[in-house]
């Protein structure tokens, strides 16, 4: 593993991202505490002079990965304990849950069918699913394109829709674009494949039932556009300031989702299957983009349910429904605008930043009329494997329904609340 | 909030920077099943039923409540696959929120799905080497709000505002909704032949005589007024158009692909006027005589039955209160606690009634023969007999033939027609 700060791709990926310059504090001597001796460095890095590093624009760390792996023993895994539902749940006909994630596991991305599994190693799956790559992701996070661990200041309107901005691009600032610490992913890396085997615990002290199966997801955590995810902490614009997130999800590639065996010895729990190499619940060319909040005015929050009982609440805030914030939050509209609307009145140019997607299999453009086939960019037949998502037993077409592309487009959430029920 | 954070940030300053101050000691694995802390996930297993005997249904669900308010421009799942080119579901501006009455609106609400869960179909569970995922659903214990779907207003895009539920592959229970409608204008004949405007006549299909237009007739001949019996097999009398009150009848609609569902209802007529040419044939003093008139009238108090196909991209609302469900599988699936199998590729069930607002007919609603005949006769179908008992002018069952009969009663004659202008022919 190898980490490296770039100046060029620091310079490269704040440019892809803002347009904002930032305070110029280059943290370059934290980032060194990080700069762990290269064990397999793929990219010659080179040196950065003191007059380059006073160059850069912003403040932060850049955290690059070539020749990047990481994997967890078969047998380790990480539980997610359960407890006795309380008895609402229990009434429902739920039991206790359990669910362990072994294996865990980033390897590389290559295509074609070889790949290695948890049991004996070998893997072939027809799609290029095994759910272990036979190494390390070359440029997992590239010099060029790393992750950036750093301060910002981004526009925005807060709840009351006073623009917050450093500069005129979205309307004359009310006030300075507050500091936000954010975690910002590479815009390209080549693809990688995260894995793990689990086990679904049913009613752990009483009639235990297990559902062991895997997990393989092989791409990227950027979307086919080049959007990259980003994670930004920061303390809220509202009456009473806490700690605000928004999380911009990013991700494309395939998936696959098994649970048929081979060569079984035991079903104890705990023991590493030998799973077969091709059954499964299979999606192919997904990309997905799903932002959660929009600086500063909607942001994830942690509180307790406020009911005495120790419950807690994750909540994604409700949009404001002020002018400036929504019509900024559905077209991009700047302080004062609004939203220009087609015949039909409907907005014509939607904000891409705040409409989330999800698209199973590359789409066609008219999936009423067009011409099924087995390519990577057709409608599927019944039985391709190349596109959309499908259910198969060898991973020949022999045994394969193929369901078809789906799609989630324009994805706006305005308001999300999860509160806990488990604390009796 | 701050409690939470502040004692989150204390267990990681305590984590990191604690000391070690005994040694470390490995935990079993018994161990460490036997810790229990707040459960975050619950699970069930349950064995399959019907057809999906055989099965076993895996489910993990957030022991939470899930507050969700979102907007979705386009809603596409199911594309070509094995269901060919088109989509399994295909819905325009889906929009879920909290109830429709929701304080300072739909903004401000969300709707509310407990214990949401995602559940594995997995087909010979107890053989590994054969086992296999089957179908994937999701769903929640309950899911309460207001699902609308389109923009719900007329456009160049969408004339008619049409837009919203394309195609639809599930199962909806739907309650019984109201609406109106407006009849179509017809003729009322007694064969085909004497219709104009192709409407078929009440006669046919066996009907025959059934048909007739029957009543009693008044002669006013200033020598007495003689009553007696009258019947016309040769009508035809233009129906003009009527609004109508409908209820819908509940219905259970299942099935893929759907465009639109077949619903039953109940259509209260308003009244219909008509006018048109009747030649009857009366009895009067024993003679025969034939009655040629233009007869004018209303039609009033009908009730139908009516079918209406509802077209889907005209239900922009659906009031959830139920375990709503959207699943994929590779072959049709009993889903545990589902009331009907769910078909091979994507499928979204709402278990429980449903209410699915106004429901009125983009078409005008047909006056079918049937309709015509209940209204001839009072019966509700074959033989189509008629009931002229009553008191006065009073039918026990309304009908026009019951109206033509004890109408215009009075004193102890029974009658609904009354003739003027007889006296010179039976005079004779």
């Amino acid at each position: 593993m190898a980490m490296a700060l770039d100046n060029e791709g620091l310079k490269a990926t704040m440019m892809s991202i803002s347009r904002v310059n930032v305070r110029k504090w280059i943290l370059a001597s934290l980032a060194a505490l990080f700069m762990a001796p290269a064990a397999q460095v793929a990219l010659a890095l080179q040196p950065l002079t003191d007059d380059q590093l006073s160059d850069v624009d912003g403040a932060g760390l850049t955290l690059a990965f070539d020749d990047f792996s990481f994997e967890m023993a078969p047998t380790s895994y990480i539980e997610v304990t359960g407890a006795e539902p309380g008895l609402a749940a229990a009434g429902a006909g739920w039991e206790r849950g359990d669910l362990r994630f072994y294996g865990m596991s980033i390897t590389s991305g290559e295509t074609g069918a070889a790949g290695r599994e948890w049991y004996d190693g070998t893997c072939s799956n027809t799609v290029g699913m095994c759910p272990l790559g036979s190494g390390t992701v070359a440029s997992f996070a590239p010099t060029n394109n790393p992750y950036v661990l750093r301060v910002f200041e981004n526009p925005g309107f807060d709840p009351a829709g006073n623009l917050l901005a450093n500069d005129n691009t979205l309307g004359t600032p009310d006030a300075p674009a507050p500091t936000n610490l954010e975690f910002v992913g590479p815009t390209a890396s080549d693809p990688w494949r995260w894995a793990f085997w689990g086990q679904l615990e049913v009613d752990r002290n009483g009639t235990q039932r297990y559902l062991k199966s895997q997990t393989i997801i092989k791409g990227k955590n950027i979307t086919t556009s080049g959007q990259p995810s980003i994670l930004r902490v920061f303390q809220t614009q509202d009456a009473t300031p806490t700690l605000g997130l928004t999380y911009q999800s990013a991700i494309s590639g395939d998936f696959r989702f098994s649970v048929r065996q081979e060569n079984v010895v035991t079903e104890s729990p705990d023991v590493v299957p030998d799973f077969n190499d091709n059954e499964g619940l299979v999606f192919r060319n997904v990309d997905a983009f799903l932002p959660l909040g929009t600086l500063h005015s909607q942001y994830l929050t942690l509180d307790d349910a406020g009911n005495g009982t120790g419950n807690f609440v994750i909540e994604l805030t409700r949009l404001p429904n002020v002018p400036n914030v929504y019509n900024n939050f559905y077209c991009g509209a700047s302080k004062g605008g609004t939203c220009a609307l087609d015949a039909d009145d409907r907005i014509l140019n939607p904000n891409p930043d705040t409409h989330g997607y999800v698209r199973w299999g590359n789409q066609v453009a008219n999936p009423y009329t067009a011409t099924p086939g087995t390519g990577a960019n057709q409608l599927p037949t019944g039985n391709s494997l190349a596109n959309g998502i499908f259910f198969t037993q060898d991973g020949t077409p022999g045994t394969t329904v193929n369901l078809g592309t789906a799609r989630v487009e324009g994805l706006m959430i305005h308001h999300m609340k999860i509160t806990t029920l488990g604390v009796n | 909030m701050h409690f939470i954070s502040r004692n989150i940030l204390a267990a990681l300053f305590l984590a990191v920077c604690a000391p070690a101050m005994a040694d470390l000691s490995p935990i079993a694995d018994k161990e460490l099943s036997d810790i229990t802390g707040q459960a975050f996930f619950v699970n069930d297993q349950q064995a399959g039923t019907g057809i999906s005997t055989g099965m076993s249904f895996f489910k993990t669900g957030l022991d939470v409540e899930l507050e969700l308010n979102t907007n979705i421009e386009k809603l596409q799942l199911g594309c070509g696959g094995i269901n060919g080119p088109g989509c399994d579901i295909d819905i325009d501006q889906l929009s879920l929120s909290g109830p429709e009455n929701c304080p300072g609106g739909r903004p401000n609400c969300s709707a509310v799905l407990t214990r949401p869960f995602i559940e594995f179909a997995i087909e010979n569970p107890n053989s590994p080497t054969l086992r296999e995922v089957v179908g994937v659903r999701f769903s929640a214990e309950n899911a309460q709000g207001l699902m609308t779907a389109g923009d719900q207003q007329a456009g160049p895009g969408d004339p008619g505002d049409r837009s919203g539920i394309n195609t639809l592959s599930g199962y909806l229970n739907i309650g019984s909704a109201t609406g109106s409608a407006q009849t179509i204008a017809r003729q009322m004949c007694y064969n085909t032949d004497q219709c104009t405007d192709g409407s078929i006549g009440l006669s046919t299909g066996g009907v025959g005589t059934a048909a007739r237009m029957t009543g009693r007739i008044k002669a006013n001949i200033g020598i007495g007024e003689p009553v007696g019996n009258f019947f016309s097999d040769t009508y035809r009398l233009n129906l003009t158009p009527a609004a109508a009150t409908v209820v819908t009848n509940p219905t259970v609609v299942s099935g893929s692909r759907m465009t639109f569902v077949d619903l039953v209802g109940s259509a209260t007529i308003g009244d219909i006027p008509f006018s048109g040419q009747m030649t009857a044939n009366a009895t009067l003093l024993g003679i025969s005589l034939s009655l040629d008139k233009t007869v004018t009238g209303t039609i009033r108090g009908l009730t139908a039955t009516v079918p209406i196909e509802q077209d889907l991209t005209f239900i922009h609302k659906i009031e959830v209160n139920n375990p709503f469900s959207l699943s994929m599988q590779k072959q049709d699936v009993l889903w545990p606690g589902a009331a009907a199998a769910a078909e091979t590729g994507w499928w979204m069930a709402f278990e429980d009634q449903i209410d699915i607002g106004n429901i009125s007919p983009e078409d005008p609603v047909p006056l079918t023969n049937d309709v015509l005949l209940q209204a001839l006769t009072g019966s509700s179908g074959p033989p189509w007999p008629t009931d002229n008992s009553g008191s006065g002018q009073t039918c026990n069952t309304p009908s026009i033939n019951c109206s033509l009969y004890r109408g215009l009663s009075s004193g102890g004659d029974t009658y609904g027609a009354v003739a003027y202008q007889l006296a010179c022919l039976l005079c004779l």
